[in-house]
């Protein structure tokens, strides 16, 4: 009566099923339950979720059609592209203030009427000074050469004495390359003077 | 009797005076393979320049040239803002002259105005005068004279028995290099609050002179001289020294010496 009784539970409590089962044994198991299929643990993945829709099909003209529409598209840009080149950020300098370029006529000053005399004398003074400034280039190149000549001069002498100091003369000095030297000006400095700083608007623009 | 005795004295002497020459040759042939004597002294010299920190006097065909150049450009010109804003002004107030207008429409500023203001302002400053103290008093120990020259730093020092004016020397120590004795020789030349700029590890300059015959240890003195540039400062060791231009270079320097520094003092 007792294992009928056990029995009975079991039916009810599915749950426990599979360890009773364990425990009792399956043979046992199996002569009570009332389904056609043997009764055990879905291990499958649930599907929750309603069925997939079926594809539709597309027209394939209309496909066709849609891919020509893209493929004009980039064509037309990449023609675009090709007629502008490549667009750069354009330079103040080069290009000019474009208002005034508008108004130049009007910035324009009289023209000065040069007399032959005036022209000639330009004309002179031009020649005078490029005669001035060869001989001033002649000068120079001379004290130049004076110099490298005294200099190869101390080198092989140096090198008479001592290999060793030579090697140590010609090596290359990395502070006097950074060496900078301000001037001359004008008018000498004025000692202690705070020179007064002018106010300015920065107007370059960001690209 | 006399004869004899003499004789054996001079002999006694003539020995003992042979023994002593040979002696001292080989002491010196010793000494020879030692020290070697017949070498020269290597020195470090520093020719320090003090730039010149004003331009130059223009010359008569300079200023005409330059006069030209800014008459040439500003032909070539566009009318800036403010020209033209002067030039219309001006135009307008002859018109308004001929008119008779009454004067309700007057500005609160005009261009001619802003050029008062300007010049003003200019002759408020007064810089500093192209001559200063030291050229008039010929101060040639002061750094500050013929601003608009390089001035060369000379010194006397006592070579041998005599002083001389010379750009500043000192002999090589050893395991020195030569740029390095030229920095040393500077400092105790100077003293340590000057400061200057050394131009590359080689010399520019080269002299040599010969010690007199009385000088047994050397031949003579090899001057290697070094380039440096005046940066800051003042000198203040005890030294006799001067601030001359290459000009006056002549009136200090021997002539010899006076040559071989001539060639590397540029006045470009």
């Amino acid at each position: 009566m007792a294992a009928f009784l056990a029995d009975v539970v079991l039916q009810i409590t599915r749950l426990s099923l599979q360890r009773c089962c364990k425990m009792q044994g399956l043979t046992a198991c199996r002569s009570i339950h009332t389904q056609g299929a043997p009764l055990l643990f879905q291990t499958s993945n649930i599907l929750s979720s309603e069925p997939m829709k079926r594809k539709k099909r597309d027209d394939p003209a209309l496909a066709a059609a849609r891919i020509a529409r893209k493929k004009k598209n980039i064509e037309k840009l990449l023609k675009q592209k090709q007629r502008l080149g490549r667009i750069l950020k354009p330079i103040e300098e080069i290009e000019g203030n474009f208002k005034l370029q508008q108004r130049a006529h009007e910035l324009r000053r009289e023209r000065t009427q040069l007399t032959f005399e005036e022209s000639e004398e330009r004309a002179l003074l031009h020649k005078d000074w490029t005669r001035h400034r060869m001989h001033q280039f002649i000068d120079d190149m001379n004290a130049v050469h004076q110099f490298t000549n005294s200099q190869q001069k101390a080198l092989k002498e140096l090198r008479e004495e001592s290999e060793e100091l030579y090697q140590q003369a010609i090596q290359i000095d990395n502070n006097s390359l950074l060496y900078e030297w301000h001037g001359p000006v004008s008018t000498p400095p004025i000692e202690g003077y705070d020179s007064p700083d002018g106010e300015y608007v920065d107007t370059t623009r960001q690209y | 009797m006399f004869f004899p005795c003499c004789r054996r004295i001079f002999l006694k002497h003539s020995h003992s005076f042979e023994k002593t020459v040979r002696l001292s040759w080989l002491q010196t042939a010793a000494s020879a393979s030692n020290q070697n004597p017949r070498a020269w002294q290597l020195y470090s010299a520093v020719c320090l320049e003090r730039y010149p920190v004003i331009t130059n006097e223009l010359t008569p065909l300079e200023s005409k040239f330059k006069a030209l150049m800014q008459l040439m450009e500003k032909e070539n010109s566009l009318l800036s803002d403010h020209e033209k804003r002067l030039k219309d002004e001006t135009a307008q107030a002859a018109k308004k002259h001929d008119d008779d207008d009454d004067e309700t429409l007057r500005k609160t500023q005009y261009a001619i105005d802003f050029e008062d203001q300007w010049e003003n302002e200019y002759n408020q400053f007064t810089p500093a005068n192209r001559i200063t103290d030291a050229d008039i008093n010929n101060d040639t120990r002061s750094v500050n004279r013929k601003l608009d020259r390089k001035l060369i730093f000379i010194i006397k020092q006592k070579l041998g028995e005599k002083e001389f004016w010379v750009l500043p020397q000192g002999v090589r120590q050893e395991s020195e290099s030569m740029r390095q004795a030229a920095e040393r020789v500077l400092q105790s030349a100077s003293g340590d609050k000057l400061k200057a700029s050394f131009l590359g590890n080689a010399p520019c300059g080269f002299h040599k002179y010969k010690y007199p015959r009385s000088v047994s240890s050397h031949i003579g003195a090899k001057v290697f001289f070094y380039k440096a540039s005046l940066k800051s400062g003042d000198i203040t060791s005890g030294a006799d020294y001067r601030w001359v231009t290459k000009e006056e270079l002549k009136e200090y320097l021997v002539p010899s010496y006076l040559e071989a520094v001539e060639d590397f003092i540029l006045e470009l």
